[in-house]
């Protein structure tokens, strides 16, 4: 097999302009990235000995003074030839750098700096610290935590913590700050400058033929080793059994596998990038809100989806109303929760009301409909149903003075345990008693959360059962208060404050609170869900994948192997850039299975050793 | 009958957390001993710890690693679930993936680095178990159901992922830290100097350190042609064993940086897989898949602190002590990861380790 000139297979990254013919890509092979980099001190001091890709990126002299030089004979450089480039192109490039204009070496020097990597190191660290410090100071809060927790005076946090620091450098909102989305856009860009500048080059030259022609570079490459009467071709076939792509010219060999570990770095980079384009897109596309629907209740999508900027589209599925049909808490026997449940039904309302999709989410399990998805996550009481037995006058009394209290929902009653009616259910009404004379004493009460409020702990829904018109003074009527934690069980406590009675939804045990003989029928539930429509995420699932792969084959080795044949002498050597101890035992076993060659016409040769000998 | 069934299992249990304590503790004991006295080298007369030896360690070591997954299958059929759903869990867990790490490691190298690996991991496992079983109140360490958020297969791929991904950065940076001290004690120059090492090595020693380097990995900045032809190239002559030392030293350096090295490279794609798949789960539990969640973001942290590492080590090829500082870093953020963030509270990560 003879190579092909390096231009002729891959593909070129830039077309130079037609003025330049071939300058741009004989800076690009030579040392472009040397151009731009090795300005810097060559990573910093390294006296490690440059490997093959690099001596291409640096040469092997300082490349800005060399590209302002006469060109030198190329033959003496002892590199292994390349096939295509000569020593024109370093008088070209001096041409050419003449020639270039600010903008050009302005973009050349922004590349350099982006693609450096202390830099690309110091935005991962300044990303990581702005990070960890969002998590020591709670985010997104209301104004006054801040300003109870971080006060100004004596005992400011941490001696200089206080809220207007806070506020001031966007502290309490730092993921979304500006110079956040800063760090993330500069490592981006570091990502892709690097990706352009350093791996992309370094694949197009490992995927040259590289063909030493002499000893000594062989031996620069490190382990060499040297087997006498052995045959090239030998070789290349054991190579080639080993999966090594072979080439031969010339009496000289190279070989190579796992390429796929020169990409894989490339791929993290580029699933990365991805990642991060993704969320962005998120960021401006999503649209998002949380509805909590009663049980029998329905909504419209749209409603509730707030964009998250002003390009944010609404999708066309937000037109449906969603129709909440049951909510269900399973419990399990010791009390605690084993599922949230709602059945909930998609209409569409533009079709006449038609039943779209029907199903039963929970959490972990949510419902997707055309890139509008509901997620259960919470759950409320909304009304609690009580029937009255008995048929006496006290009973009308409380219809009254229900109906009454019904037409002054918007006053809240400070006093007295429950306030009235503001549940974000729309409307149960208030006591509706029905006109039926056995239906007339069903009363359906909505309930008020009074988590948050003073003495109380945890979740708690009250609704209240007035028994008598509110007194003039305006102070509350006298009733009956009804709480829940939850819709397993209610509690009553009669119009002194008293606890009377727990009794479990459905049970129809009736109990006596002020006279009154009540039996609880139902407790109506809500259910809370997250509406989103996420454009990015295919995007950003895409890059996880993605990222997923490439950093595992990142790990492949590529293993590099040279051979030159001088007479009966075979030099073998090569490297790997991971795995270099399997390399190594690899390369044992495959120079111990290079046969050996008996020249029986020579005599003054020392008796033939075996091959193995040569491998320690 | 069924009383009894789920009684007995309660009691195995019991037994089993026993029983993992004291083989992790036996383990402890002999590979510290078996580290600091048998060298084989210096005293002849005093060779009570044989290379062979080693053989009775890794199966006290192996011996703690299945009672570990017995006691973690015993808890899996007790709840019914995954056993990884509080911190009780987790902490046996990262003890069986720290044994687990020992045994994978445990003959790719050298027998003096396998000693210290050895130690590091049966001591960390030993602390993490101690610390599970006695430190924690006894009702984290009731297996109990599941809460609906964590209802979902994914628990057992994100969380698993995880903590294999701690287990293996956690040792990493131990020995990365080992490594700094030995550099701190011995005041190497960071690139070997043959002339300082090649010199006055008695045959024996020569003999031994053949036997010893046949099977030495390649650290991944040096070359081993220094390393091999400094054994092999060397001048017999007896005393100076110092010079001996020396080498010993930076060759027993070499191999932990070697593989401290390798096994943070394992961890590291663990880590990657774990953040993603937490975020997809996260995205389908609660619709978003990067939240900022403390714990979110620590383990962010985390995966930008090992990236730095394996920059400066793949791309830079800082050699020996620098990526060893960030190593240690490492450690620190990982411990605040797995643990710390649960103190500041907040978070959907808080099941009720602090509440």
């Amino acid at each position: 097999m003879f190579p092909y000139p390096m231009s002729a297979l891959v593909p070129r990254l830039f077309a130079p302009p037609l003025s330049r013919p071939g300058l741009f890509p004989a800076l690009v092979r030579r040392g472009r990235c040397g151009f731009i980099c090795s300005a810097k001190g060559a990573h910093g001091g390294n006296k490690k000995k440059l490997t093959v890709t690099e001596k291409l990126k640096f040469g092997n002299a300082a490349p800005s003074l060399d590209i302002l030089q006469a060109p030198k004979p190329r033959d003496d450089e002892g590199e292994p030839s390349t096939s295509g480039s000569g020593p024109e192109s370093t008088s070209r490039a001096a041409a050419y750098v003449m020639e270039s204009n600010v903008l050009q070496v302005a973009w050349r020097r922004v590349l350099r700096e982006l693609s450096s990597l202390p830099r690309a190191i110091a935005i991962m660290a300044l990303i990581a610290v702005l990070s960890g410090l969002g998590t020591f100071i709670p985010q997104n809060k209301p104004l006054d935590f801040y300003l109870t927790n971080y006060p100004e005076g004596p005992d400011k946090v941490l001696g200089f913590l206080t809220y207007d620091l806070i506020l001031a450098l966007q502290l309490d909102h730092l993921y979304s700050a500006n110079y956040f989305y800063l760090a993330i856009g500069l490592l981006a860009a570091s990502l892709a400058a690097c990706t352009y500048t350093r791996q992309w080059p370094a694949v197009k030259v490992a995927q040259r033929w590289r063909f030493i022609t002499r000893p000594e570079p062989l031996l620069k490459q490190g382990r060499t080793e040297m087997l006498p009467n052995a045959r090239i071709q030998d070789l290349g076939a054991i190579l080639i059994q080993r999966g090594y792509q072979v080439f031969l010219k010339d009496g000289s060999l190279y070989g190579f596998k796992g390429l796929a570990g020169k990409l894989g770095p490339i791929g993290v980079h580029a699933a990365l990038l991805l990642c991060l384009f993704g969320t962005a897109w998120s960021g401006f596309g999503t649209l998002k809100g949380s509805v909590m629907c009663p049980e029998g209740q329905e909504f419209e999508i749209s409603s509730y989806l707030v964009p998250s900027s002003p390009i944010a589209v609404m999708p066309d599925a937000a037109t449906k109303v969603v129709h909440v049909n049951r909510f269900l808490i399973d419990y399990r026997p010791d009390g605690s929760v084993a599922q949230f449940y709602s059945d909930l039904t998609l209409l569409d309302p533009r079709d006449g009301g038609r039943e779209v999709l029907r199903k039963t989410i929970s959490v972990n399990d949510p419902f997707r409909y055309k890139g509008v998805t509901m997620y259960q996550t919470d759950w409320s009481l909304s009304a609690v149903t009580v029937r009255v037995l008995g048929q006496d006058s006290p009973l009308a009394r409380a219809a009254e003075a229900a109906q009454a209290a019904a037409a002054r929902t918007e006053d809240s009653t400070p006093e007295g345990v429950a306030t009235s009616a503001t549940s974000s259910s729309s409307g149960g009404g208030s006591s509706s008693a029905d006109t039926g004379i056995g239906e007339r004493t069903a009363f359906n009460l909505p309930m008020a959360s009074l988590e948050g409020k003073p003495g109380v702990a945890g979740r708690l829904w009250a609704t209240f059962l007035p028994l008598g018109a509110p007194s003039p003074d305006g102070s509350a009527p006298r009733g009956i208060s009804i709480l829940a934690r939850d819709p397993q069980s209610v509690v009553f406590y009669d119009a002194s404050g008293q606890f009377v009675g727990v009794r479990r939804p459905g049970s129809g045990k009736p109990i006596t609170v002020e006279g009154l003989q009540l039996v609880v029928e139902d407790v109506v539930g809500a259910t809370g869900l997250e509406l989103k429509n996420d454009p990015g995420v295919p995007m950003v699932y895409a890059g996880f994948g993605g990222l997923m792969v490439t950093t595992l084959v990142s790990y492949l080795s590529h293993s590099q192997v040279w051979a030159l044949q001088q007479g009966s002498n075979l030099f073998v050597t090569g490297r790997a850039n991971r795995a270099k101890l399997s390399f190594e035992r690899e390369m044992d076993e495959v120079l111990n299975a290079v046969p050996e060659l008996l020249r029986p016409t020579t005599a003054t040769e020392p008796p033939p050793s075996n091959a193995a000998a040569n491998a320690p | 009958m069924l009383l009894t069934n789920s009684l007995n299992l309660e009691v195995f249990e019991n037994s089993l957390r026993n029983a993992s304590f004291l083989t992790l503790f036996v383990t402890t004991i002999f590979y510290w001993i078996y580290t600091t006295f048998s060298t084989g080298t210096n005293n002849k007369t005093k060779k009570i710890l044989t290379d062979s030896n080693i053989l009775y360690a890794r199966s006290s070591m192996a011996v703690s690693n299945l009672l570990l997954v017995l006691l973690l299958l015993v808890r899996w059929e007790i709840s019914g679930h995954f056993p990884l759903s509080n911190l009780y869990e987790s902490l046996m867990f990262l003890a069986w993936c720290c044994t687990f790490l020992y045994l994978i490691y445990s003959t790719s190298f050298i027998i003096s680095v396998e000693k210290i690996l050895g130690s590091i991991t049966a001591s960390s496992a030993l602390l993490m178990n101690a610390f599970a079983t006695f430190s924690l109140p006894k009702e984290m360490q009731q297996s109990a159901p599941l809460v609906p958020a964590l209802q979902s297969n994914w628990l057992m791929m994100h969380v698993s992922v995880m903590i294999i991904s701690y287990a293996t950065l956690i040792i990493g940076s131990l020995l990365s830290i080992l490594f700094l001290i030995l550099n701190k004690l011995s005041n190497d120059k960071q690139n070997i100097k043959i002339n300082n090492m090649m010199t006055q090595q008695t045959p024996n020693e020569i003999e031994r350190l053949r036997c010893d380097e046949d099977i030495i990995p390649l650290p991944a900045d040096y070359s081993i042609e220094t390393v091999k032809s400094m054994v092999n190239n060397s001048i017999l002559t007896p005393e100076h064993k110092k010079d001996f030392y020396n080498t010993k030293m930076t060759l027993l350096k070499l191999n932990l940086d070697s593989l401290s090295y390798r096994i943070i490279g394992l961890g590291f794609p663990f880590l990657t897989i774990g953040i993603l798949s937490g975020a997809v789960w996260a995205n389908e539990a609660w619709g978003s898949y990067w939240s900022w969640d403390p714990k979110e973001t620590w383990a962010l942290l985390t995966w930008l602190v090992f990236a730095i590492y394996l920059h400066t080590r793949l791309t830079k090829g800082w050699q020996g002590e620098k990526p060893a500082v960030i190593a240690s870093l490492g450690f620190i953020v990982v411990w605040f990861c797995y643990l710390g963030v649960n103190l500041i509270g907040e978070g959907l990560h808080s099941y009720g380790f602090f509440n």
